[in-house]
């Protein structure tokens, strides 16, 4: 490689200890987390801790019906008898949770009715991430739920919604406004003694978005919410809830940064998708949240359960992900196909580097008859990291032609890191056809060196090569998110090749 | 031997407990540890990843009686030996040597060979086994194991000399036999090549019909540099026998291991593999069939530790399920940090041949190195509708299309058997298995 160099860069030191590649390497980690900046907005914090109190006093400061203060009590006491899971291939020291805030909202206590009202400071830190919410009102035409640490701050584009009967809302108003929705489908696909972070997540979530889609109604416009963790300490604990009713569409974009922070901060999510017959439900998330720095201190723990149930005969539902952050993310965004002809879909991008782990996959359960899933996972591990896929695919005896395709890639850029693979396949009908594949791979230098002769410098080529192997995935994002996505991989990756 | 009839749990309690003069296959200091974990008597559940697919529920609450005394099948014994008719035959009875008919260990065995019985080792020999025993190490650290190390009272201890080629293979029959209760069997054996040493092991587990057993057999297999061993394991047991084995292979540089698994018989089996490579360039090719019908379980676990550089595996399994049967196939292939341009392949594919068979696979790879190769694949699936309308529309009833079909399925795997006798031998057992399906299922 080294003299490959000296031919393409004659004024190459060949004495000089540091290659091309090497300094590359280096400007790369070396980079600091670009968003990580934390914006000074006066917070309400709970007391610290975790007990019954608090989870009374989370659903009375939101003012909710007795039904929501049971559950979420229910769930707090089904979670004191739960273990933290320990088989995920994850190595972090113990989570404290009586150390945690579980409650944290802009003190702004006035609901602002347009985006002049909104606190600027939160404007500016939107900016700041590249979401400005006007620009996206009039460029993009996305109606954006902004959500700060844990309650939404402005809600664009709802009139326009409202005439179609579309719901879209931060949940804590459609426990209000729709109680009778939240109560029908709420946990019904996440039950609330699902796991460990699940019943965390119903005992003591903060808020979230809602999204109901009429019988026949096509969603005109990506909807998408910003989630943004932000006060030191907090676990932030969303829950999202879309429902689509018959014949109807959505595609929902969610996309997450957080700023630096020196310890771990926890991030325990739930979201859950109810597709009825016909019905079509896209969802897409781009996660950027800070993932510590390159000597692996600080970075989000990032612990979501993401499921979606294809209710209804020919509904389906669409995973796609692009996981360039957090120092721990544990995921599996799974379908229950119990509708006749239903369809799961699954798209995932997990880049790891210097010292982030992860643990994700997806989970595909076959019920009903004719049902078709679809896996491909791409996972990059650069640095010191660990990137693992962990995913099932289930044909129960009932489910008749059931059909499953996985692939699974491992690209691994240095020898320090690792990549790992480990399906599960539980098969109980003859008439299923599963198949699953997996490859691990290297950039190689060969494939550096031939866009090297063609004038592109290293940088460039490690960044087109992994677009073109991920390619596959980002092509299910809807374009501006596509975009977002690529400059985020580039931005972790460039460079760092060995 | 204790008179009471216990169950599997108690049974073990009693034979760790038990003052009985007895000889055992390993030494007292070997013994010790494994006799503690016995103590415990910790049986994997569900809850245990490995074990997550095979309960044990039923061999742990079957009644145990004491060793059979009951006469071997001879008519059965003499057929397997056809098998390969030209081979060194090495016989147990319900998990003990019997020397009456095996081949002469003093005198029949080629020179360069030794095969000895663990119990009449000399301490120096012993020393030499053991050593084997101490460096393998077994990543499903599973009661087993140590049910076979702590309790054996008979196995063979085989080792070859450097440079030494051997092409009669050794054929080590095991056999089975009871009256009216379960009898259990452990037999241990240790294998030992020398350097660029070459030999031919055929392991054959069988019982009549109707026989009552519970074997758990232990190999600790250790291949010198170039050394090269062809190791084949059958199961042809009785649908009233639990089998779980546990063996283990270390590969130094250059040495090559090819093992071949065909699992047919037998109300469960549990095959636990686990091959580490213990220097740099070494092979190991693994093949296997595990075909199952009514209630049968058959548990393929394979464990490869791709320890150092420039080693290749490769793995093959196909799983043929018909009736109630569950086919597991668990096969992890670990490649550790500096084992670079490391070539592993894996490959599980599985036929469902009724409405209630079920397929579990567990493909895993772990990679910790970023200059390899590794693949791994799995399928499952019925016959292609295609393939099967194509040999209809040319006069072949639908019955024998689908038996031509899954033969050709498993021919792929016993194919590369390379004892031609012993293939023929597979090739039959699996065609007259397809026979009673296919009469069942027209």
């Amino acid at each position: 490689m080294e003299k490959k160099d000296q031919i393409l860069n004659p004024e190459n030191n060949p004495k000089n200890t540091l290659s091309d590649e090497q300094q590359t390497i280096q400007s790369i980690t070396d980079q600091e987390y670009k968003y990580g900046f934390v914006s000074e907005i006066e917070m309400e914090e709970f007391p610290i801790g975790l007990n019954e109190n608090i989870v009374r006093m989370i659903s009375a400061k939101k003012n909710e019906p007795e039904f929501m203060t049971e559950w979420r009590l229910k769930a707090y006491r089904h979670w004191l008898k739960m273990k933290e899971p320990k088989w995920p291939k994850l190595d972090y020291p113990e989570v404290d949770f009586d150390d945690l805030y579980y409650y944290a909202a802009p003190k702004n206590e006035n609901a602002p009715k347009s985006l002049d009202e909104v606190d600027p400071e939160l404007i500016r830190t939107f900016d700041k991430l590249g979401v400005p919410l006007e620009e996206r009102e009039l460029l993009a035409g996305v109606a954006v739920d902004a959500i700060i640490d844990s309650v939404s701050v402005a809600t664009t584009f709802k009139d326009k919604l409202n005439d179609l009967g579309i719901i879209f809302c931060p949940m804590s108003e459609a426990i209000q406004d729709h109680p009778e929705l939240v109560k029908k489908y709420l946990g019904t696909v996440v039950p609330y003694t699902d796991n460990f972070y699940a019943t965390l997540n119903s005992a003591v979530f903060s808020d979230g978005s809602f999204v109901y889609i009429p019988p026949g109604v096509r969603c005109p416009m990506e909807l998408s919410s910003y989630f943004r963790i932000n006060a030191a300490k907090t676990g932030q604990f969303e829950r999202t809830l879309i429902i689509a009713d018959k014949g109807s569409y959505v595609s929902y974009l969610e996309g997450c940064t957080a700023p630096m922070r020196d310890e771990n901060q926890l991030h325990a999510a739930i979201v859950e998708l109810i597709a009825m017959d016909d019905a079509e439900i896209k969802y897409s998330t781009v996660q950027n949240w800070y993932a510590g720095n390159k000597e692996g201190v600080g970075g989000i723990y990032n612990f979501v359960t993401k499921r979606g149930l294809c209710a209804g005969t020919r509904s389906k539902i669409s995973w796609t992900q692009v996981e360039t952050g957090s120092a721990i993310t544990w995921k599996y965004p799974s379908c229950v196909l119990k509708g006749d002809h239903s369809v799961g879909e699954f798209y995932s991008v997990a880049l790891t580097n210097n010292f982030q782990q992860a643990d994700t996959g997806s989970k595909m359960i076959h019920l009903g008859k004719d049902t078709r899933s679809l896996i491909i996972s791409k996972g990059i591990s650069a640095g010191k990291s660990n990137n693992a896929y962990r995913g099932l695919v289930k044909v129960n005896s009932k489910a008749e032609n059931a059909r499953n395709y996985s692939q699974c890639d491992s690209l691994l850029i240095g020898d320090q890191c690792g990549a790992h693979t480990y399906p599960f396949l539980e098969i109980e009908n003859p008439s299923a056809q599963v198949e699953h594949e997996a490859t691990t791979s290297k950039v190689s230098d060969d494939q550096i060196f031939y866009l090297n002769q063609r004038g592109i410098s290293t940088e460039d080529a490690v960044g087109m090569i992994v677009s073109g192997y991920a390619r596959e995935v980002f092509q299910q994002l809807p374009m501006e998110f596509a975009v977002e996505a690529q400059a985020l991989m580039a931005l972790s990756l460039e460079g760092s090749v060995g | 031997m204790t008179e009471t009839v216990n169950n599997f749990q108690d049974w073990i309690k009693d034979q760790v407990h038990s003052k009985a003069e007895s000889s055992f296959a390993l030494s007292a200091e070997l013994r010790k540890a494994s006799l503690a974990v016995l103590n415990s008597a910790r049986f994997p559940t569900r809850k245990d990843e490995e074990w997550r697919n095979t309960p044990l529920n039923e061999l742990l609450t079957r009644t145990i009686g004491p060793a059979s005394e009951a006469p071997v099948d001879l008519p059965l014994l003499e057929k397997l030996k056809q098998a390969i008719p030209n081979a060194q035959h090495l016989v147990f009875v319900n998990g003990v040597f019997d020397s009456k008919l095996s081949v002469d260990l003093a005198t029949e065995i080629p020179a360069g060979l030794s095969v000895k019985q663990m119990s009449t080792l000399p301490s120096e020999s012993l020393q030499r086994a053991e050593a084997s025993i101490n460096r393998s190490k077994l990543t499903d650290d599973n009661i087993f194991q140590h049910i076979t190390r702590g309790l054996s009272n008979s196995g063979l201890f085989i080792e070859l000399d450097q440079n030494i080629e051997i092409e009669q293979p050794l054929q080590i029959l095991y056999l089975s036999s009871s009256n009216d209760s379960v009898s259990i069997s452990h037999p241990l054996n240790i294998i030992h090549l020398g350097q660029n040493s070459r030999l031919k092991i055929v392991q054959q587990y069988a019982s009549p019909a109707g026989v009552q057993a519970v074997t758990i057999p232990a190999d600790t297999i250790q291949l010198d540099e170039g050394a090269d061993l062809e190791l084949y394991k059958i199961g042809l047991e009785s649908e009233s026998t639990d089998h779980i084995s546990n063996t283990t292979v270390q590969i130094a540089r250059s040495a090559v291991l090819k093992a071949h698994q065909y699992l047919l018989g037998s109300r469960l089996t549990r095959s636990n593999l686990e091959v580490i490579f213990d220097g740099p360039g070494g092979e190991a090719i693994l093949r296997g069939i595990y075909l199952g019908d009514d209630s049968q379980h058959l548990d393929i676990r394979t464990y490869m530790d791709h320890a150092n550089p420039q080693c290749r595996s490769d793995q093959h399994f196909r799983g043929i399920m018909n009736g109630q049967s569950r086919g597991v196939f668990n096969g992890m292939v670990l490649v550790r940090k500096h084992a670079q341009q490391t070539d592993a392949q894996q490959s599980n594919k599985n036929l469902l041949l009724s409405r209630d068979a079920r397929v579990d696979t567990k493909p895993q790879l772990e990679i910790f190195a970023d200059d390899v190769k590794c693949t791994h694949g799995a399928t499952v699936g019925e016959l292609d509708d295609d393939a099967l309308f194509y040999l209809q529309s040319r006069g072949i009833s639908q019955a024998d299309a689908a038996l031509m079909l899954t033969r050709a399925f498993s021919a792929e795997i016993t194919e590369e058997i390379q004892l031609e006798s012993l293939r023929d031998y597979i090739q039959n057992e699996i065609t007259s298995r397809l026979d009673k399906i296919r009469v069942d299922h027209v």
